[in-house]
Protein backbone atom coordinates (compact mmCIF):
# COMPACT_ATOMS: atom_id res chain seq x y z
CA UNK A 1 0.00 0.00 0.00
CA UNK A 2 1.35 3.41 -0.93
CA UNK A 3 1.34 5.24 2.37
CA UNK A 4 2.03 8.88 2.96
CA UNK A 5 5.22 7.90 4.78
CA UNK A 6 7.80 5.65 3.11
CA UNK A 7 7.69 1.97 3.84
CA UNK A 8 9.45 1.13 7.05
CA UNK A 9 11.26 -2.12 6.95
CA UNK A 10 10.91 -4.27 10.02
CA UNK A 11 14.66 -4.51 10.34
CA UNK A 12 14.95 -0.72 10.53
CA UNK A 13 12.28 -0.36 13.16
CA UNK A 14 13.21 -2.10 16.39
CA UNK A 15 9.80 -1.31 17.82
CA UNK A 16 8.00 -2.98 14.95
CA UNK A 17 10.48 -5.83 14.92
CA UNK A 18 9.91 -6.38 18.64
CA UNK A 19 6.16 -6.31 18.15
CA UNK A 20 6.30 -8.76 15.28
CA UNK A 21 8.63 -11.02 17.22
CA UNK A 22 6.40 -10.87 20.28
CA UNK A 23 3.33 -11.71 18.23
CA UNK A 24 5.14 -14.62 16.63
CA UNK A 25 6.05 -15.97 20.07
CA UNK A 26 2.54 -15.42 21.43
CA UNK A 27 3.73 -12.89 24.00
CA UNK A 28 0.64 -11.38 25.65
CA UNK A 29 2.54 -8.30 26.75
CA UNK A 30 2.68 -6.86 23.25
CA UNK A 31 -1.12 -6.62 22.91
CA UNK A 32 -1.43 -3.10 24.26
CA UNK A 33 1.64 -1.83 22.43
CA UNK A 34 0.44 -3.28 19.15
CA UNK A 35 -2.99 -1.77 19.66
CA UNK A 36 -1.55 1.66 20.27
CA UNK A 37 0.81 1.34 17.35
CA UNK A 38 -1.75 0.30 14.74
CA UNK A 39 -5.10 1.51 15.95
CA UNK A 40 -4.96 4.62 13.73
CA UNK A 41 -4.03 2.69 10.59
CA UNK A 42 -6.68 0.08 11.13
CA UNK A 43 -9.44 2.49 12.05
CA UNK A 44 -8.69 4.72 9.09
CA UNK A 45 -8.64 1.75 6.74
CA UNK A 46 -12.00 0.57 8.03
CA UNK A 47 -13.43 4.02 7.42
CA UNK A 48 -12.05 4.08 3.90
CA UNK A 49 -13.24 0.71 2.69
CA UNK A 50 -16.22 -0.25 4.84
CA UNK A 51 -19.71 1.13 4.40
CA UNK A 52 -21.10 3.00 7.36
CA UNK A 53 -23.68 0.29 7.92
CA UNK A 54 -21.01 -2.01 9.32
CA UNK A 55 -20.02 -1.61 12.97
CA UNK A 56 -16.70 0.20 13.00
CA UNK A 57 -15.36 -1.06 16.33
CA UNK A 58 -16.28 -4.64 15.55
CA UNK A 59 -14.28 -4.49 12.36
CA UNK A 60 -11.33 -2.88 14.13
CA UNK A 61 -11.31 -5.59 16.77
CA UNK A 62 -11.60 -8.35 14.21
CA UNK A 63 -8.80 -6.80 12.17
CA UNK A 64 -6.49 -6.81 15.21
CA UNK A 65 -7.27 -10.46 15.93
CA UNK A 66 -6.64 -11.42 12.32
CA UNK A 67 -3.44 -9.41 12.31
CA UNK A 68 -2.11 -11.29 15.33
CA UNK A 69 -3.00 -14.63 13.79
CA UNK A 70 -1.26 -13.67 10.56
CA UNK A 71 1.86 -12.48 12.39
CA UNK A 72 2.04 -15.71 14.36
CA UNK A 73 1.82 -17.72 11.17
CA UNK A 74 3.90 -15.46 8.90
CA UNK A 75 6.08 -13.15 10.96
CA UNK A 76 8.13 -11.76 8.05
CA UNK A 77 6.27 -8.65 6.94
CA UNK A 78 8.05 -5.80 5.20
CA UNK A 79 5.92 -3.03 6.64
CA UNK A 80 3.67 -3.37 9.63
CA UNK A 81 1.47 -0.46 8.52
CA UNK A 82 0.95 -1.84 5.03
CA UNK A 83 0.33 -5.30 6.37
CA UNK A 84 -2.18 -4.04 8.91
CA UNK A 85 -4.01 -2.10 6.19
CA UNK A 86 -4.11 -5.17 3.99
CA UNK A 87 -5.38 -7.40 6.76
CA UNK A 88 -8.00 -4.83 7.69
CA UNK A 89 -9.26 -4.53 4.14
CA UNK A 90 -9.36 -8.30 3.93
CA UNK A 91 -11.51 -8.46 7.05
CA UNK A 92 -13.85 -5.82 5.65
CA UNK A 93 -14.24 -7.50 2.28
CA UNK A 94 -14.74 -10.85 3.92
CA UNK A 95 -17.60 -9.35 5.89
CA UNK A 96 -19.01 -7.74 2.74
CA UNK A 97 -18.97 -11.08 0.95
CA UNK A 98 -20.56 -12.82 3.91
CA UNK A 99 -23.31 -10.23 4.11
CA UNK A 100 -23.64 -10.05 0.32
CA UNK A 101 -22.72 -6.39 0.29
CA UNK A 102 -19.95 -6.59 -2.29
CA UNK A 103 -21.24 -3.58 -4.17
CA UNK A 104 -21.08 -1.39 -1.06
CA UNK A 105 -17.37 -1.47 -0.48
CA UNK A 106 -16.69 2.14 0.28
CA UNK A 107 -17.96 5.00 2.36
CA UNK A 108 -19.45 6.63 -0.73
CA UNK A 109 -22.86 5.14 -0.18
CA UNK A 110 -23.26 7.16 3.02
CA UNK A 111 -21.77 10.55 2.43
CA UNK A 112 -22.91 12.06 5.70
CA UNK A 113 -19.69 11.80 7.67
CA UNK A 114 -17.50 12.02 4.63
CA UNK A 115 -19.18 15.22 3.56
CA UNK A 116 -18.95 16.68 7.03
CA UNK A 117 -15.26 15.93 7.06
CA UNK A 118 -14.83 17.39 3.63
CA UNK A 119 -16.73 20.50 4.64
CA UNK A 120 -14.35 21.16 7.48
CA UNK A 121 -11.39 20.98 5.15
CA UNK A 122 -12.88 22.59 2.07
CA UNK A 123 -11.88 26.16 1.41
CA UNK A 124 -15.20 27.35 -0.03
CA UNK A 125 -18.89 26.42 -0.03
CA UNK A 126 -18.81 26.28 -3.82
CA UNK A 127 -15.99 23.79 -3.78
CA UNK A 128 -17.79 21.69 -1.20
CA UNK A 129 -20.94 21.63 -3.33
CA UNK A 130 -19.00 20.65 -6.41
CA UNK A 131 -17.15 17.92 -4.61
CA UNK A 132 -20.36 16.58 -3.08
CA UNK A 133 -21.92 16.49 -6.53
CA UNK A 134 -18.94 14.74 -8.01
CA UNK A 135 -18.85 12.14 -5.23
CA UNK A 136 -22.54 11.45 -5.49
CA UNK A 137 -22.35 10.96 -9.22
CA UNK A 138 -19.29 8.81 -8.94
CA UNK A 139 -20.99 6.79 -6.23
CA UNK A 140 -23.91 6.11 -8.50
CA UNK A 141 -21.67 5.11 -11.39
CA UNK A 142 -19.56 2.82 -9.24
CA UNK A 143 -22.68 1.15 -7.90
CA UNK A 144 -23.90 0.40 -11.42
CA UNK A 145 -20.68 -1.10 -12.72
CA UNK A 146 -19.23 -4.55 -12.11
CA UNK A 147 -18.59 -4.80 -8.34
CA UNK A 148 -15.53 -7.02 -8.70
CA UNK A 149 -13.86 -4.60 -11.10
CA UNK A 150 -14.84 -1.55 -9.12
CA UNK A 151 -13.45 -3.09 -5.93
CA UNK A 152 -10.06 -3.49 -7.55
CA UNK A 153 -10.23 -0.05 -9.13
CA UNK A 154 -10.97 1.66 -5.82
CA UNK A 155 -8.45 -0.39 -3.85
CA UNK A 156 -5.69 0.23 -6.38
CA UNK A 157 -6.28 3.64 -7.89
CA UNK A 158 -7.95 5.33 -4.93
CA UNK A 159 -6.55 3.65 -1.81
CA UNK A 160 -3.15 2.78 -3.22
CA UNK A 161 -3.04 -0.96 -2.58
CA UNK A 162 -0.68 -2.94 -4.79
CA UNK A 163 -2.00 -5.76 -6.91
CA UNK A 164 -0.32 -8.32 -4.65
CA UNK A 165 -2.09 -6.82 -1.64
CA UNK A 166 -5.39 -6.76 -3.52
CA UNK A 167 -4.98 -10.41 -4.35
CA UNK A 168 -4.63 -11.05 -0.59
CA UNK A 169 -7.61 -8.89 0.26
CA UNK A 170 -10.01 -10.31 -2.30
CA UNK A 171 -8.57 -13.86 -2.37
CA UNK A 172 -7.94 -13.69 -6.09
CA UNK A 173 -4.83 -14.10 -8.19
CA UNK A 174 -2.62 -11.17 -9.07
CA UNK A 175 -3.34 -11.63 -12.76
CA UNK A 176 -7.06 -11.66 -12.04
CA UNK A 177 -6.67 -8.44 -10.06
CA UNK A 178 -4.77 -6.92 -12.95
CA UNK A 179 -7.45 -7.91 -15.44
CA UNK A 180 -10.17 -6.51 -13.22
CA UNK A 181 -8.27 -3.29 -12.82
CA UNK A 182 -7.80 -2.73 -16.54
CA UNK A 183 -11.40 -3.56 -17.32
CA UNK A 184 -12.70 -1.58 -14.37
CA UNK A 185 -10.85 1.53 -15.48
CA UNK A 186 -12.18 1.15 -19.02
CA UNK A 187 -15.69 0.54 -17.76
CA UNK A 188 -15.65 3.61 -15.54
CA UNK A 189 -14.11 5.77 -18.23
CA UNK A 190 -16.82 4.79 -20.68
CA UNK A 191 -19.55 5.37 -18.11
CA UNK A 192 -18.29 8.86 -17.28
CA UNK A 193 -17.85 9.64 -20.96
CA UNK A 194 -21.59 9.15 -21.34
CA UNK A 195 -22.30 11.55 -18.45
CA UNK A 196 -21.68 15.10 -19.79
CA UNK A 197 -22.25 16.90 -16.49
CA UNK A 198 -19.86 14.71 -14.52
CA UNK A 199 -17.38 14.81 -17.36
CA UNK A 200 -17.45 18.58 -17.35
CA UNK A 201 -17.03 18.83 -13.59
CA UNK A 202 -14.16 16.38 -13.54
CA UNK A 203 -12.39 18.29 -16.25
CA UNK A 204 -12.88 21.54 -14.37
CA UNK A 205 -11.56 20.25 -11.09
CA UNK A 206 -7.84 20.76 -10.51
CA UNK B 1 -2.07 13.89 -22.94
CA UNK B 2 -5.67 14.18 -21.78
CA UNK B 3 -6.24 12.21 -18.57
CA UNK B 4 -8.83 9.51 -18.86
CA UNK B 5 -12.02 9.98 -16.88
CA UNK B 6 -11.28 7.07 -14.64
CA UNK B 7 -8.02 8.71 -13.65
CA UNK B 8 -9.81 11.99 -12.88
CA UNK B 9 -12.42 10.11 -10.90
CA UNK B 10 -9.75 8.28 -8.91
CA UNK B 11 -8.08 11.59 -8.16
CA UNK B 12 -11.32 13.07 -6.85
CA UNK B 13 -12.03 10.05 -4.70
CA UNK B 14 -8.49 9.96 -3.36
CA UNK B 15 -8.73 13.58 -2.28
CA UNK B 16 -11.99 12.91 -0.51
CA UNK B 17 -10.80 9.79 1.29
CA UNK B 18 -7.56 11.41 2.34
CA UNK B 19 -9.55 13.76 4.54
CA UNK B 20 -10.84 10.89 6.64
CA UNK B 21 -9.20 10.43 9.98
CA UNK B 22 -9.43 7.52 12.41
CA UNK B 23 -12.39 7.29 14.71
CA UNK B 24 -11.95 8.30 18.30
CA UNK B 25 -10.83 5.57 20.64
CA UNK B 26 -13.14 4.72 23.52
CA UNK B 27 -11.85 3.00 26.68
CA UNK B 28 -14.45 0.26 26.38
CA UNK B 29 -13.59 -0.53 22.80
CA UNK B 30 -9.91 -0.44 23.62
CA UNK B 31 -10.31 -2.82 26.58
CA UNK B 32 -12.43 -5.16 24.57
CA UNK B 33 -10.04 -5.21 21.63
CA UNK B 34 -6.93 -5.68 23.79
CA UNK B 35 -8.62 -8.59 25.57
CA UNK B 36 -9.43 -10.17 22.22
CA UNK B 37 -5.86 -9.63 21.05
CA UNK B 38 -4.48 -11.20 24.22
CA UNK B 39 -6.66 -14.23 23.71
CA UNK B 40 -5.52 -14.44 20.09
CA UNK B 41 -1.88 -14.35 21.16
CA UNK B 42 -2.21 -17.42 23.38
CA UNK B 43 -4.82 -19.33 21.40
CA UNK B 44 -3.57 -22.44 19.60
CA UNK B 45 -2.88 -21.68 16.01
CA UNK B 46 -5.40 -23.09 13.61
CA UNK B 47 -3.97 -26.11 11.92
CA UNK B 48 -2.45 -24.99 8.69
CA UNK B 49 -4.23 -26.57 5.83
CA UNK B 50 -1.86 -28.90 4.15
CA UNK B 51 -0.97 -28.03 0.60
CA UNK B 52 -1.48 -31.70 -0.10
CA UNK B 53 -5.07 -31.61 1.09
CA UNK B 54 -6.54 -30.31 -2.18
CA UNK B 55 -4.37 -32.74 -4.13
CA UNK B 56 -5.51 -35.62 -1.96
CA UNK B 57 -9.10 -34.51 -2.24
CA UNK B 58 -8.85 -34.43 -6.02
CA UNK B 59 -7.13 -37.82 -6.02
CA UNK B 60 -9.87 -39.28 -3.82
CA UNK B 61 -12.55 -37.87 -6.09
CA UNK B 62 -10.73 -39.23 -9.12
CA UNK B 63 -10.50 -42.63 -7.45
CA UNK B 64 -14.23 -42.64 -6.83
CA UNK B 65 -14.93 -41.66 -10.42
CA UNK B 66 -12.46 -44.27 -11.60
CA UNK B 67 -14.16 -46.88 -9.43
CA UNK B 68 -17.56 -46.01 -10.76
CA UNK B 69 -16.60 -45.71 -14.39
CA UNK B 70 -13.85 -48.27 -14.77
CA UNK B 71 -13.87 -50.83 -12.01
CA UNK B 72 -17.58 -51.42 -12.41
CA UNK B 73 -17.14 -52.08 -16.08
CA UNK B 74 -17.49 -55.73 -17.04
CA UNK B 75 -14.33 -57.68 -16.40
CA UNK B 76 -12.16 -58.19 -19.45
CA UNK B 77 -8.58 -59.18 -20.21
CA UNK B 78 -6.11 -61.91 -19.36
CA UNK B 79 -6.12 -63.78 -16.05
CA UNK B 80 -4.03 -66.58 -14.65
CA UNK B 81 -3.50 -68.45 -11.41
CA UNK B 82 -5.95 -69.41 -8.70
CA UNK B 83 -8.67 -66.82 -8.59
CA UNK B 84 -12.35 -66.22 -9.09
CA UNK B 85 -13.52 -63.89 -11.81
CA UNK B 86 -16.91 -62.32 -11.45
CA UNK B 87 -18.44 -61.84 -14.86
CA UNK B 88 -21.28 -59.47 -15.56
CA UNK B 89 -24.80 -60.76 -15.00
CA UNK B 90 -24.08 -63.00 -12.03
CA UNK B 91 -21.82 -65.52 -13.74
CA UNK B 92 -18.43 -66.41 -12.35
CA UNK B 93 -15.50 -68.58 -13.31
CA UNK B 94 -12.91 -70.02 -10.96
CA UNK B 95 -9.37 -70.68 -12.13
CA UNK B 96 -6.96 -73.22 -10.71
CA UNK B 97 -3.29 -72.68 -10.10
CA UNK B 98 -2.06 -73.30 -13.63
CA UNK B 99 -5.02 -71.85 -15.45
CA UNK B 100 -4.72 -69.09 -17.97
CA UNK B 101 -7.73 -67.47 -19.59
CA UNK B 102 -8.68 -64.46 -21.61
CA UNK B 103 -12.06 -62.82 -21.15
CA UNK B 104 -13.67 -61.11 -24.14
CA UNK B 105 -16.92 -59.44 -25.08
CA UNK B 106 -17.55 -57.99 -21.63
CA UNK B 107 -17.37 -61.42 -20.02
CA UNK B 108 -19.59 -63.21 -22.51
CA UNK B 109 -16.68 -65.23 -23.92
CA UNK B 110 -13.90 -66.91 -21.96
CA UNK B 111 -11.02 -68.48 -23.84
CA UNK B 112 -9.27 -71.12 -21.77
CA UNK B 113 -5.72 -71.04 -22.99
CA UNK B 114 -4.43 -73.45 -20.42
CA UNK B 115 -5.57 -75.38 -17.36
CA UNK B 116 -8.95 -75.85 -15.77
CA UNK B 117 -11.89 -73.49 -15.29
CA UNK B 118 -15.00 -74.08 -13.21
CA UNK B 119 -17.90 -71.92 -14.30
CA UNK B 120 -21.06 -71.13 -12.45
CA UNK B 121 -23.36 -69.39 -14.87
CA UNK B 122 -26.69 -67.87 -14.06
CA UNK B 123 -28.64 -65.15 -15.71
CA UNK B 124 -26.75 -64.96 -18.98
CA UNK B 125 -25.06 -67.06 -21.64
CA UNK B 126 -21.34 -67.59 -21.43
CA UNK B 127 -19.21 -69.21 -24.08
CA UNK B 128 -16.23 -71.14 -22.74
CA UNK B 129 -13.68 -71.84 -25.45
CA UNK B 130 -10.55 -73.85 -25.74
CA UNK B 131 -8.41 -73.96 -28.84
CA UNK B 132 -10.40 -76.96 -30.08
CA UNK B 133 -13.83 -76.79 -28.47
CA UNK B 134 -16.60 -74.41 -27.55
CA UNK B 135 -18.93 -74.86 -24.62
CA UNK B 136 -22.15 -72.85 -24.56
CA UNK B 137 -23.27 -72.49 -20.98
CA UNK B 138 -26.62 -71.21 -19.76
CA UNK B 139 -27.74 -71.70 -16.18
CA UNK B 140 -25.28 -74.50 -15.50
CA UNK B 141 -22.25 -75.41 -13.45
CA UNK B 142 -19.53 -76.89 -15.57
CA UNK B 143 -15.84 -77.62 -15.44
CA UNK B 144 -13.75 -77.35 -18.60
CA UNK B 145 -10.15 -78.49 -18.78
CA UNK B 146 -8.09 -77.69 -21.84
CA UNK B 147 -6.46 -80.70 -23.51
CA UNK B 148 -7.59 -83.17 -20.80
CA UNK B 149 -10.07 -85.14 -22.91
CA UNK B 150 -9.31 -88.73 -23.89
CA UNK B 151 -8.73 -87.63 -27.48
CA UNK B 152 -6.57 -84.68 -26.56
CA UNK B 153 -9.35 -82.17 -26.84
CA UNK B 154 -11.01 -80.36 -23.96
CA UNK B 155 -12.66 -82.27 -21.14
CA UNK B 156 -16.10 -80.97 -20.18
CA UNK B 157 -17.75 -82.14 -16.96
CA UNK B 158 -21.26 -80.84 -16.21
CA UNK B 159 -22.34 -80.67 -12.56
CA UNK B 160 -25.75 -79.09 -13.01
CA UNK B 161 -27.84 -77.91 -15.92
CA UNK B 162 -26.73 -78.72 -19.42
CA UNK B 163 -24.31 -77.29 -21.94
CA UNK B 164 -23.78 -77.54 -25.66
CA UNK B 165 -20.31 -78.54 -26.79
CA UNK B 166 -19.07 -77.86 -30.29
CA UNK B 167 -15.81 -79.20 -31.61
CA UNK B 168 -14.99 -79.14 -35.26
CA UNK B 169 -18.18 -80.16 -37.02
CA UNK B 170 -19.35 -82.02 -33.97
CA UNK B 171 -22.04 -80.61 -31.73
CA UNK B 172 -23.42 -82.27 -28.67
CA UNK B 173 -25.56 -81.51 -25.66
CA UNK B 174 -24.01 -82.60 -22.38
CA UNK B 175 -26.27 -82.86 -19.35
CA UNK B 176 -25.70 -82.83 -15.62
CA UNK B 177 -23.59 -85.79 -14.49
CA UNK B 178 -22.17 -86.36 -17.97
CA UNK B 179 -18.83 -85.53 -19.43
CA UNK B 180 -17.54 -84.89 -22.91
CA UNK B 181 -15.94 -86.45 -24.92
CA UNK B 182 -17.18 -90.02 -24.26
CA UNK B 183 -14.31 -91.76 -25.97
CA UNK B 184 -14.51 -95.07 -24.07
CA UNK B 185 -18.20 -95.51 -24.71
CA UNK B 186 -17.89 -94.67 -28.34
CA UNK B 187 -15.91 -97.81 -29.15
CA UNK B 188 -18.71 -100.22 -28.42
CA UNK B 189 -21.72 -98.02 -28.96
CA UNK B 190 -23.42 -97.41 -32.20
CA UNK B 191 -22.08 -94.28 -33.83
CA UNK B 192 -23.66 -91.24 -32.22
CA UNK B 193 -25.64 -88.83 -34.23
CA UNK B 194 -23.11 -86.17 -34.99
CA UNK B 195 -24.34 -82.87 -36.12
CA UNK B 196 -22.09 -82.21 -39.03
CA UNK B 197 -22.02 -78.50 -38.74
CA UNK B 198 -20.69 -75.97 -36.33
CA UNK B 199 -23.62 -73.84 -37.08
CA UNK B 200 -26.57 -74.16 -39.37
CA UNK B 201 -24.82 -72.09 -41.96
CA UNK B 202 -21.87 -74.45 -41.93
CA UNK B 203 -24.21 -77.37 -42.57
CA UNK B 204 -25.71 -75.58 -45.52
CA UNK B 205 -22.28 -74.75 -46.87
CA UNK B 206 -21.15 -78.33 -46.57
CA UNK B 207 -24.31 -79.56 -48.30
CA UNK B 208 -23.65 -77.11 -51.08
CA UNK B 209 -20.11 -78.34 -51.33
CA UNK B 210 -21.21 -81.92 -51.60
CA UNK B 211 -23.76 -81.01 -54.25
CA UNK B 212 -21.39 -79.01 -56.40
CA UNK B 213 -18.14 -80.81 -55.92
CA UNK B 214 -17.39 -84.48 -56.05
CA UNK B 215 -14.96 -84.05 -53.15
CA UNK B 216 -15.65 -86.29 -50.26
CA UNK B 217 -16.20 -84.31 -47.05
CA UNK B 218 -13.58 -84.66 -44.40
CA UNK B 219 -14.52 -87.45 -42.01
CA UNK B 220 -14.73 -86.06 -38.50
CA UNK B 221 -15.76 -89.29 -36.79
CA UNK B 222 -14.18 -89.84 -33.42
CA UNK B 223 -14.15 -93.57 -33.91
CA UNK B 224 -10.73 -94.57 -32.58
CA UNK B 225 -10.34 -97.56 -34.79
CA UNK B 226 -10.89 -95.40 -37.85
CA UNK B 227 -8.27 -92.84 -36.93
CA UNK B 228 -4.97 -93.03 -38.70
CA UNK B 229 -1.87 -93.82 -36.81
CA UNK B 230 -0.11 -90.93 -35.15
CA UNK B 231 2.27 -89.23 -37.53
CA UNK B 232 5.81 -88.59 -36.45
CA UNK B 233 7.20 -85.09 -36.61
CA UNK B 234 9.25 -86.02 -39.64
CA UNK B 235 6.18 -87.36 -41.42
CA UNK B 236 4.28 -84.18 -40.58
CA UNK B 237 7.06 -82.04 -42.03
CA UNK B 238 7.26 -84.23 -45.11
CA UNK B 239 3.52 -84.03 -45.67
CA UNK B 240 3.50 -80.27 -45.38
CA UNK B 241 6.52 -79.87 -47.63
CA UNK B 242 4.99 -82.16 -50.25
CA UNK B 243 1.75 -80.18 -50.15
CA UNK B 244 3.59 -76.92 -50.68
CA UNK B 245 5.59 -78.35 -53.58
CA UNK B 246 2.40 -79.72 -55.17
CA UNK B 247 0.69 -76.35 -54.89
CA UNK B 248 3.71 -74.62 -56.44
CA UNK B 249 3.62 -77.18 -59.23
CA UNK B 250 -0.03 -76.36 -59.95
CA UNK B 251 -1.44 -79.57 -58.42
CA UNK B 252 -4.04 -78.01 -56.15
CA UNK B 253 -5.91 -81.25 -55.57
CA UNK B 254 -2.73 -83.02 -54.52
CA UNK B 255 -1.72 -80.09 -52.35
CA UNK B 256 -5.06 -80.01 -50.53
CA UNK B 257 -5.01 -83.76 -50.10
CA UNK B 258 -1.57 -83.54 -48.52
CA UNK B 259 -2.76 -80.87 -46.10
CA UNK B 260 -5.79 -82.98 -45.23
CA UNK B 261 -3.58 -85.93 -44.41
CA UNK B 262 -1.62 -83.74 -42.06
CA UNK B 263 -4.71 -82.14 -40.46
CA UNK B 264 -6.50 -85.42 -39.89
CA UNK B 265 -3.41 -87.48 -39.14
CA UNK B 266 -1.86 -85.04 -36.69
CA UNK B 267 -4.59 -82.76 -35.39
CA UNK B 268 -2.42 -81.61 -32.49
CA UNK B 269 0.53 -80.88 -34.72
CA UNK B 270 2.01 -77.40 -34.55
CA UNK B 271 1.56 -77.43 -38.32
CA UNK B 272 -2.17 -78.14 -38.13
CA UNK B 273 -3.20 -74.50 -37.88
CA UNK B 274 -0.85 -73.50 -40.67
CA UNK B 275 -2.19 -76.32 -42.83
CA UNK B 276 -5.79 -75.24 -42.32
CA UNK B 277 -4.93 -71.65 -43.16
CA UNK B 278 -3.03 -72.66 -46.26
CA UNK B 279 -5.93 -74.83 -47.36
CA UNK B 280 -8.50 -72.04 -47.42
CA UNK B 281 -5.98 -69.65 -48.94
CA UNK B 282 -5.09 -72.00 -51.75
CA UNK B 283 -8.73 -72.82 -52.44
CA UNK B 284 -9.92 -69.23 -52.23
CA UNK B 285 -9.20 -68.29 -55.83
CA UNK B 286 -10.41 -71.38 -57.66
CA UNK B 287 -12.86 -73.10 -55.29
CA UNK B 288 -14.52 -70.46 -53.09
CA UNK B 289 -17.14 -72.78 -51.65
CA UNK B 290 -14.50 -75.29 -50.55
CA UNK B 291 -12.36 -72.44 -49.31
CA UNK B 292 -15.26 -71.18 -47.22
CA UNK B 293 -15.75 -74.63 -45.77
CA UNK B 294 -12.06 -74.79 -44.89
CA UNK B 295 -12.30 -71.37 -43.29
CA UNK B 296 -15.24 -72.51 -41.18
CA UNK B 297 -13.30 -75.54 -40.06
CA UNK B 298 -10.37 -73.31 -39.19
CA UNK B 299 -12.58 -71.01 -37.12
CA UNK B 300 -14.13 -73.95 -35.32
CA UNK B 301 -10.76 -75.43 -34.54
CA UNK B 302 -8.86 -72.23 -33.82
CA UNK B 303 -11.42 -69.63 -32.76
CA UNK B 304 -8.67 -67.35 -31.56
CA UNK B 305 -6.20 -68.26 -34.29
CA UNK B 306 -3.89 -65.81 -35.97
CA UNK B 307 -5.83 -65.95 -39.25
CA UNK B 308 -9.19 -65.48 -37.60
CA UNK B 309 -9.99 -62.17 -39.28
CA UNK B 310 -9.00 -63.50 -42.68
CA UNK B 311 -11.14 -66.61 -42.23
CA UNK B 312 -14.12 -64.59 -40.98
CA UNK B 313 -13.86 -62.32 -44.00
CA UNK B 314 -13.88 -65.31 -46.27
CA UNK B 315 -16.87 -66.86 -44.51
CA UNK B 316 -18.80 -63.62 -44.67
CA UNK B 317 -18.08 -63.11 -48.38
CA UNK B 318 -20.79 -63.86 -50.90
CA UNK B 319 -20.05 -67.21 -52.52
CA UNK B 320 -21.00 -67.81 -56.08
CA UNK B 321 -20.88 -71.07 -58.03
CA UNK B 322 -17.45 -72.56 -58.46
CA UNK B 323 -15.85 -71.73 -61.77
Amino acid sequence: MKLATPLRLVEDMPDDAALVDGAARGDQRIAVALYDRLRGVISRTVKRVAPRSLEHEDLVQQAFVELISSLRERPTVRSLDAWAATITARVVFHRLRRDRLEDRFAALDDDGELMTTLASSTPSPHHLTTQREVLQKLSRHLAKLNPGRMQVFVLHDVHGYELKEISEILSISVSNAQTRLVRGRKELHEAIALDPSLRAVLQEEP
Amino acid sequence: MTPTYDRLAAQQLRQAFDTLSPNGDSPEARARTVAAMTAALVAPLPRRRSVLAPVLAVAAAAAVVFGVLVLRRPVQGDFSGTQRIELAGGASVALTERSRVSVFDEGARVLIREGEVAADVVGRDVLLETTDSQVYVRAARVKVTAGAGCDGRALVVVNSGSVVVTSGAQRETVKAGEQWPRCGAAVNEAPRVIETARVDEAARVMETTRATEPRKPVVMTPKPSARPHALTLGEQNALYEAAVLAQRGGDLTGAVAGLEKLIVGAPESPLAETALVQEFRWLRASQPVAAREAALRYLARFPMGTARAEAETLVAARVGPSP
